[in-house]
């Protein structure tokens, strides 16, 4: 059975500064739920609290009803792959190991790696589409290549909650849409729980089940898609006038700002 | 670089090695070449040469690669950790700690100059990392200025402590000048082990090492105990440099520059990096000794000497290079 990953009121600080409060979410099996704010609303720290990473000031994140806290942190990473929303590499280290890394919560620090490892390797760097680059050093990939394979990693790790930080920065469209779409058929077809940060609403719209909305560490709104990304909460979120249409196939929002240097522009 | 060729790199460097121990033989001011040296070794019964070769001679090469693979062990550790290529035993004050550590031991007396020397690095390298910061928040700026402060003041403390005891000013003076010309079976006894040692743990270490390298997040995401295995690749590091100054000395940039060297052959992959640059390590230093001894023959040079007129142009040429130059 899925784990259920779950936030109940939770804070989070930085020194004084508090970044997150009375946050609540449930990482559903099977569903992709996206974080929308803007810069500095809360989003990465959410995560990093999902994640295990950031002990929360107030309220608890719990894996199946126990506080991840209390659990051994083996235990929860067999669990939980975390993306964060960079990450360089200090030395030259090739795709393929890299991506191994990511089974060392089930192989763990010493024990060679076996062919199971190979081969969720292989399944992994063929779902993000790099087999072409296993052999070449992260520091020579482009900055969308290199997100793939930090993908790969989480894919590797083979874990049933993915918590992804801006997954879709620095891809071009179609590796947008084919990520996308892969993490919308892991939680369709695994049951597997997606938590995402990003910026493109209109991703959001297309793939997310569910969306939270964050605005100065607090949640605006949470729910389904259709629901929340209204042109109302929108504006309340992002501070600026947005009109939704419906998708020419599809029927679901999309999203478009609504910029005042674009009446004038058309006017000339 | 696929399996094979990795492996056949350090069978190249294995025999490069082997090749260049048995050349040492016939290094120094008596000429004994290096077949004869091999023959003496074989016969039975005492001569002058066979003493030369074998309570001078090959202790003195075998502790020559064993302090070589240390400090290139130690130093291949010691940039995992600070993520800093330009970490290296020496440069972040390990070495100068160890010699505080000994000099203290040689003062009171008490044989457990090793086990000082430890101590004393221990504090020196926690010292560094408190003050020059750790991981993301680290500057390789400020590492390498947190380690001049740390080794300036504990160099001076060293000064302090021979001058107010100046009996024993020569027996600290040329402990810590270093290098193999008193090298003897009873320092490769106590020292090889302790080197030994340290690398297995590393070895056993090169893993979350590679972990650390992706950033904390990450290492934490993947299960390490990032602050525990901090700590025991210090403790491994740490002991591998105080055995290697408690029985040479301080030698630096060997722990910079065979790390480098080999990262460039091997790339960053620790499990493949450490035996790599522990070889190179080794020949380095081995043929350091060798220049140290040969080059002005019959007078000997400190083999410190060597290693910085060597290795200084290199680390300023890693300094230029920006970060220092990491592909």
């Amino acid at each position: 059975m899925t784990p259920r990953l779950a936030a109940e009121g939770i804070a989070c600080a930085y020194g004084h500064h508090t970044v997150l409060a009375d946050f609540s979410l449930v990482a559903a099996p099977g569903t992709v739920t996206a974080l929308l704010g803007p810069n500095g609303a809360g989003k990465s720290t959410a995560l990093r609290a999902l994640a295990r990473l950031l002990r929360p000031r107030e309220g608890t994140v719990t894996l199946d009803g126990r506080d991840v806290w209390q659990l051994p942190q083996r235990a929860f990473v067999r669990h939980i792959a975390f993306v964060p929303q960079t990450e360089a590499a200090a030395w030259p280290m090739t795709v393929e190991h890299a991506v191994l890394l990511g089974r060392v919560p089930h192989r763990g620090w010493l024990l060679p790696y076996t062919p199971e490892d190979r081969e969720a390797l292989s399944t992994a760097l063929r779902q993000v589409d790099l087999e072409a680059l296993r052999a070449r050093n992260l520091d020579t990939l482009s900055g969308g290549e290199r997100r793939r394979a930090l993908l790969a990693r989480a894919l590797a790790q083979d874990a049933e909650v993915l918590l992804l930080d801006e997954p879709g920065a620095h891809l071009d469209l179609r590796h947008q849409v084919e990520l996308f779409d892969l993490l919308a058929r892991l939680a369709r077809e695994r049951r597997v729980a997606v938590v995402l940060s990003l910026h493109d609403l209109n991703l959001a719209s297309l793939f997310a089940d569910r969306a939270v909305l964050l605005n100065g560490g607090r949640i605006l709104a949470q729910g389904p898609c259709q629901e929340v990304l209204t042109p109302d909460l929108l504006r309340r979120t992002f501070g600026i006038p947005v009109e939704t249409v419906p998708h020419p196939r599809h029927g679901i929002s999309m999203i478009f700002p609504v910029p005042e240097s674009l009446d004038d522009r058309l006017d000339r | 670089m696929t399996r094979r060729q990795y492996l056949l790199l350090l069978l190249g460097l294995g025999v490069a090695l082997a090749l260049a121990g048995v050349w040492s033989l016939g290094v120094g001011s008596t000429e004994i070449s290096p077949r004869r040296a091999l023959a003496i070794l074989q016969e039975p019964g005492p001569s002058l040469e066979r003493t030369i070769l074998f309570d001078l001679r090959l202790p003195r090469i075998l502790l020559a690669v064993a302090v070589g693979a240390g400090l290139a062990g130690a130093g291949t550790a010691y940039q995992g950790l600070f993520l800093n290529p330009l970490a290296d035993p020496f440069v972040i004050g390990a070495s100068s700690g160890a010699a505080l550590g000994a000099t203290g031991a040689i003062l009171l007396g008490t044989g457990a100059l090793p086990f000082a020397a430890f101590l004393g690095s221990l504090g020196a390298v926690g010292l560094v990392y408190l003050l020059g910061g750790s991981g993301s928040s680290s500057s390789p700026l400020t590492l390498l200025l947190a380690g001049a402060a740390v080794s300036t003041v504990v160099g001076s403390l060293v000064s302090l402590l021979m001058i107010l005891n100046d009996r024993s000013l020569g027996v600290i003076f040329n402990w810590l000048l270093g290098g193999f010309s008193t090298a003897t079976w009873r320092e490769l006894g106590y020292g090889a082990p302790m080197i030994a040692l340290g690398l297995a743990a590393l070895g056993l270490l090169s893993r979350p090492l590679d972990a650390l390298a992706l950033g904390d997040d990450t290492a934490r995401s993947l299960g390490l105990s990032v602050g525990a295995f901090r700590l025991a690749i210090v403790l491994a590091a740490t002991l591998t440099t105080a055995a290697a100054v408690a029985t040479a000395g301080i030698i630096g940039f060997v722990g910079l520059v065979a790390p480098h060297a080999a990262r460039l052959m091997v790339g960053g992959r620790n499990s493949r990096l450490l035996p790599a640059s522990c070889l190179l390590g080794a020949l380095l230093l081995l043929l350091a000794d060798d220049a140290a001894r040969g080059l002005a023959s019959p007078q000997e040079i400190p083999v410190s000497i060597v290693t910085a007129l060597v290795g200084g142009p290199f680390f300023l040429f890693l300094l230029r290079r920006g970060t220092g130059g990491l592909s």
